[in-house]
């Protein structure tokens, strides 16, 4: 029962953010009547203006947004986007685009989240000063390198320097499971790098002051060994704000994908929400935004979910 | 001066500063040359009079740097101070007050969070077109939530404390409470976040250059240079390098200084050091660009 | 970049074939040898090619894709048209094995037999019929309908017999230089599902075989294709790179064997690299129009003063490398068509002269024009060479604001609108981007309220150019030309004009592209030596 306010907030925030977005795209100059008309100037203004006007409503645009808007909800909670510009799905073409996208923002986490851990941990270990202090350096830097800039970097590196990985490019895993992985690294890479420096700036802040709490130097003065003290208490406390970052930090992270798309050409979300803005194909464009901003909220409920199990003493305000 | 003696990261994080906010202020004293001024032939090489060299177009490449540093400073603290400002103001307010108010504020920047960011730029820049005042305005719009909900958090805890029921049992008005009590022991961690916030934007303001959203040419920012060399990149790879440490060294600027204030805070044993020693989700909170669902 | 509106080839221009060549003059010196490559080895099956273009498609269908990249490279791989143009620029026979025109207003065509689609099936007249009248239906777009021949021209095409059809139009009208765009479909090609952007079915060498949206098309060597042993490459792999930086990495690190069409600045950084050459195609033209029915550029006087503004040297040095050609009138050398280098009217051709414009804006009334100027948001020489314009503008007291679009919205402002404000760079291939200026500027009539233009200078241009659609004979046709090209100069309707090549990096054996005047590219006949 405690998990139907997270679900619940899930749907009115998506609800909220269709309206916002349909309302926006509304406004964007560019009238898809007009593009797809086209040029025709083989025709009088009047004649070219018929055919425009047949065509917005054709295209349900002659009817007030409002209405539009819903009739758009109605089919969309069906599963039915539209059609793109150039014919087909707009459905199954988000899908396919965002299924690459969220794979290097799933892995970049199941990647970043241990290792911030393990760099974290043994950085507050005592004794360990240097360490500390160099990956305290190493993950400031790793923070404000801009990301498509270590792209790039990456790329004349390993790619043409070394000749190691191909530039960019993307091959479907179920078909070529080796190539798919190839050109999976350097954009994992450039978003590793700096999400595990967030992550872990903030997981070493947690564990510093869980450290310093009664609880730890009670541990301590037990004669508890210095790993179980860190492993078995400090960590577990000092995971749960943790958890709190992972949400917003997934939220950078699915920007961040946007840019490293567009270098490493890898056919994500991203070059199609680019695409249709510039292409003004408003189905594909609200059907991207619906399915970034899904992703993020179903991430944020989740870590709602998982907050409320771990620390059954939070209460909403 | 005490908050600054002792405090290395504090120093150094303004020392990296000094000379991108003089740049900025003064980029026509700074700059030996008009940053649009065609001067040489395309990537010359760096000489008395043109000390990095010149760019794609043989203009003086460190002049566009001291120029740009304007802009990309103009862009970074003004969306951060102005989303403060708005931020902190609704977030105090709210979560002093409580209630019906303070909830709406929660779904509301819960929506806001939500909307991917780069959208929000892609959009504006669309309707109206690019320029440096849009990005400084999607910037403001995606960091104001955050303020919002650190301000409402700091609020909410705060209120609870026995120095703020004294004084609104005897009678002081909300906004008298909130300007004596809340806003100076906030004052502290508001800073880290203002910082923080501040190399935030820069990076995003810098990504944004780079797709194209911004400053329309010839005027520079260290975007749309970095942009404009990565189709050079292996003619002249030099050439990326100083707008992308530019970034670099400035948002480590910020990032140190937020430190630095992080530091005197936590030793100045004010409630607001006090709150967020104990409320680890609370303070570093526009760290990660914007807030979480903390409570 | 999305609108070379390329060989509007309506450009019976086109069939004085040689006179392409002749006209251009020193550009000749640009193309070198082209697709001559004369095969020095017999061509040898198998290889694969993967060709990088400097354009994102999300969008294969023949009815809706569109940009030059499509038009004169991509399309060609999967499909076919009525001819196809050589070197010199002459129709040559492809899915048409003869046309006859026994009357101006009609063409008979004789359809080739034997020829199938990937599909399997035979190709009929009726396939024929339906794409030409498709192609030309007033109320269905497609994508290359502004290639068509206009409403008032094209009547219908018809089916005689099983090789035969036939076209007539209302006015007298040449098409064959037209022909080159209007790509052959199966009949009733709306109807199919898959749709055509989704299983493209056409009769070209290559066939569909996978489409990664926003990455690559793959293709195979079609098996049945009608022309002998072609095509000779067993793979055809077009790779989408979106910008420079990406169009070299990708070609260094050898993902990609050919770069198509790439900008003055890519190519320093891979010339000579990897064992390969470079082949030219076509003559790239670009120019930048005016809008002259409202806005500080309607007086004519206004854009007189602007011809002598224009930097054209550092421009061709610092945006163009040197290479470019730049020139007024591309018909200068031409022996039958020429209107000689005088400029027209006499006194100086106009030069970079940035004092003598500020004056003679000043006496128009316009110090400190503030001009916008409109260019494309792709990779090319665009921004580069705004950025120097605006510099050398600034000498003459013009403030100009330069204004980045992505390809629709440029379309949408220079051809649908016609509303945008100042000067917008466009580009074509040779021989005569001056009608696809005229085109573009001169049709009052589309606008909602036409103004009256008080100078008659501009009807009389409209006319002239209509004129050089459809004349009655040879000797009208000339005419008309000259009117055209003393009008367009005199009138300051095309400012700034830069020839050049297109360059294209290829794998040093790689034999048989065959590279046109007009920038057609084809890969039929390619092979790895």
């Amino acid at each position: 029962m405690r998990f139907l306010t997270p679900v619940l907030s899930l749907i009115g925030v998506l609800l909220a953010i269709s309206v916002i977005t349909y309302a926006i795209a509304s406004a964007l100059p560019g009238d898809a009547a007009e593009i797809r008309t086209g040029k025709r100037d083989d025709l009088t203004f009047e004649e070219r203006t018929q055919l425009v006007n047949a065509e917005r409503k054709r295209l349900g645009l002659d009817k007030p947004v409002p209405v539009q808007f819903a009739i758009w909800l109605e089919k969309a909670v069906q599963g039915d986007f539209g059609i793109q510009e150039g014919g087909g799905p707009v459905g199954p073409a988000v899908v396919e685009r965002i299924i690459p996208s969220l794979e290097l923002a799933l892995i970049t986490l199941v990647i970043s989240l241990p290792l911030a851990a393990l760099l974290a941990v043994r950085s507050v270990r005592r004794g360990k000063r240097v360490f500390a202090a160099v990956t305290g350096q190493l993950s400031t830097v790793g923070f404000v390198v801009p990301q498509f800039w270590l792209g790039i970097l990456l790329v004349i590196v390993f790619a043409v320097w070394l000749g190691w990985l191909p530039a960019g490019g993307y091959e479907p895993f179920r078909e070529l499971p080796v190539e798919h992985v190839q050109r999976l690294i350097m954009p994992l890479m450039t978003l590793v790098i700096p999400t595990t420096a967030v992550f872990f700036h903030f997981m070493r802040q947690s564990l510093r002051e869980s450290l310093q709490t009664q609880y730890i130097r009670t541990a301590r003065a037990k004669g508890l060994s210095e790993s179980a003290v860190l492993y078995r208490h400090a960590l577990p406390n000092g995971l749960v704000p943790s958890l709190t970052v992972l949400g917003t930090q997934f939220g950078q992270l699915l920007g961040g994908v946007v840019v490293v798309e567009r270098i490493f050409n890898w056919p994500g979300i991203g070059g199609l929400l680019i695409y249709s803005v510039e292409r003004q194909d408003f189905n594909t464009l609200i059907a991207c935004v619906m399915a970034i901003a899904a992703a993020y909220v179903i991430m944020s409920t989740l870590i709602e979910i998982a907050y409320r199990l771990v620390d059954p003493r939070i209460r909403r305000a | 001066m005490s908050w600054l003696r002792h405090n290395i990261r504090l120093q150094i994080g303004l020392l990296l500063l000094l000379p991108f906010l003089l740049s900025a202020l003064l980029p026509g004293v700074i700059a030996p040359h008009s940053p649009t001024d065609l001067l040489d032939a395309p990537f010359a090489a760096p000489s008395g009079d043109l000390w990095l060299g010149t760019d794609e177009i043989g203009r003086d490449t460190f002049s566009r740097l001291v120029y740009a540093a304007r802009t990309d400073i103009k862009i970074s603290l003004g969306a951060t101070l102005i989303a403060t400002l708005i931020g902190v103001t609704i977030g105090l307010l709210v979560g002093y007050r409580g209630g019906v108010a303070s909830t709406v504020a929660l779904r509301v920047t819960d929506v806001m969070l939500a909307f991917p960011s780069i959208l929000l730029a892609l959009f504006l820049v669309a309707v109206i077109g690019p320029s440096d005042y849009i990005v400084m305005l999607a910037l403001t719009i995606l960091y104001i939530p955050g303020f919002t909900r650190f301000a409402r958090g700091m609020a909410m805890s705060l209120r609870e404390r026995a120095f703020v029921e004294a004084s609104v049992i005897s009678g002081a008005r909300p906004w008298y409470v909130i300007r004596k009590h809340l806003l100076p022991n906030a004052i502290g961690p508001l800073l880290v976040g203002v910082s923080l916030t501040a190399a935030y934007t820069l990076l995003a303001a810098a990504t944004l250059s780079y797709l194209g959203l911004g400053t329309p040419p010839p005027a520079p920012s260290w975007g749309n240079m970095l942009q404009a060399s990565f189709n050079y990149v292996f003619q002249d790879w030099r050439y990326g390098i100083w707008p992308g440490l530019c970034i670099v060294t400035v948002a480590l600027g910020y990032m140190l200084v937020s430190e630095g204030i992080e530091v005197a805070v936590l030793r100045s044993g004010s409630a607001g050091a006090r709150v967020a020693a104990d409320a680890p989700g609370v303070t570093p909170i526009t760290a990660g660009g914007k807030t979480g669902s903390a409570p | 970049m999305e609108e070379h509106i390329h060989g509007l080839s309506r450009l019976e221009l086109l069939k004085r074939g040689a006179l392409g060549a002749a006209a251009i003059g020193g550009a000749d010196a640009l193309l070198r040898g082209g697709s001559a490559g004369a095969a020095v080895l017999a061509p040898k099956p198998g290889g694969k090619l993967v060709v990088g273009i400097g354009q994102v498609f999300e969008d294969i269908n023949v009815l809706t894709a569109f940009g030059y990249r499509w038009g004169q490279l991509m399309a060609y791989a999967m499909y076919d048209t009525l001819v196809k143009y050589d070197a010199g620029g002459r129709a040559v026979p492809l899915l048409a094995t003869s046309w006859t025109t026994p009357d101006p207003k009609t063409t008979i065509v004789k359809i080739r037999q034997g020829v199938k689609f990937h599909n399997g099936n035979p190709l009929r007249v009726e396939d024929v019929v339906w794409s030409l009248n498709r192609i030309h239906d007033p109320v269905k777009p497609a994508s290359n309908n502004f290639l068509a021949l206009p409403k008032d021209i094209w009547g219908k095409a018809v089916k005689i017999d099983n090789q035969t059809l036939k076209i007539t139009t209302k006015k007298p009208a040449r098409m064959v230089e037209s022909w080159r765009f209007w790509f052959i479909m199966p009949e009733n090609a709306d109807d199919l599902s898959p749709n055509l952007g989704e299983q493209p079915i056409g009769t070209g060498p290559f066939q569909y075989k996978n489409f990664v949206k926003g990455d690559r098309l793959e293709l195979t060597g079609f098996a049945d294709y009608w022309n002998g042993n072609r095509p000779y490459l067993s793979e055809l792999t077009f790779r989408f790179l979106a910008d420079e930086s990406a169009q070299v990495a990708n070609f260094l690190s050898g993902d990609v064997g050919y770069l198509h069409d790439i900008s003055v600045a890519t190519l320093p950084q891979v010339q000579g690299k990897r064992n390969s050459k470079l082949i030219p195609s076509g003559i790239f033209f670009q120019w930048w129009q005016p809008q002259m029915y409202f806005g500080p550029l309607k007086d004519v006087k206004v854009r007189q003063a602007l011809q002598w503004a224009f930097d054209k040297d550092t421009d061709n040095k610092v945006a163009w490398g040197g290479r470019a050609v730049p020139t007024w009138n591309p018909w200068e050398k031409s022996p039958v068509y020429s209107i000689g280098k005088a400029w027209p009217g006499g006194g100086p051709v106009p030069h970079y002269d940035p004092d003598k414009a500020k004056s003679m804006l000043a006496a128009a009334g316009a110090s400190n024009l503030d001009l916008n100027m409109m260019i494309l948001k792709e990779p090319g020489p665009w921004k580069r060479e705004a950025e120097v314009l605006q510099q050398g503008f600034k000498k003459a007291g013009i403030n100009a604001n330069i204004q980045v679009l992505p390809a629709t919205q440029w379309f949408d402002r220079l051809y649908t609108k016609r509303n945008h404000d100042g000067i917008a760079v466009n580009a074509g291939s040779l021989p005569f981007p001056w009608a696809l200026i005229a085109n573009y500027m001169m049709k009052a009539s589309l606008l909602k309220n036409p103004p009256k233009y008080p100078n008659p200078a501009i009807p009389a241009l409209e006319a002239a150019y209509n004129t050089a659609f459809s004349p009655k004979n040879e000797a009208e046709y000339s005419a008309a030309l000259k009117t055209v090209q003393r009008l367009m100069l005199t009138q300051a309707a095309a400012f700034h004009t830069m020839l050049a090549s297109n360059q294209n990096v290829a794998p040093k054996n790689l034999m048989g592209v065959d590279s046109t005047l007009i920038g057609d590219q084809r890969f039929d006949g390619a092979y790895l030596a």
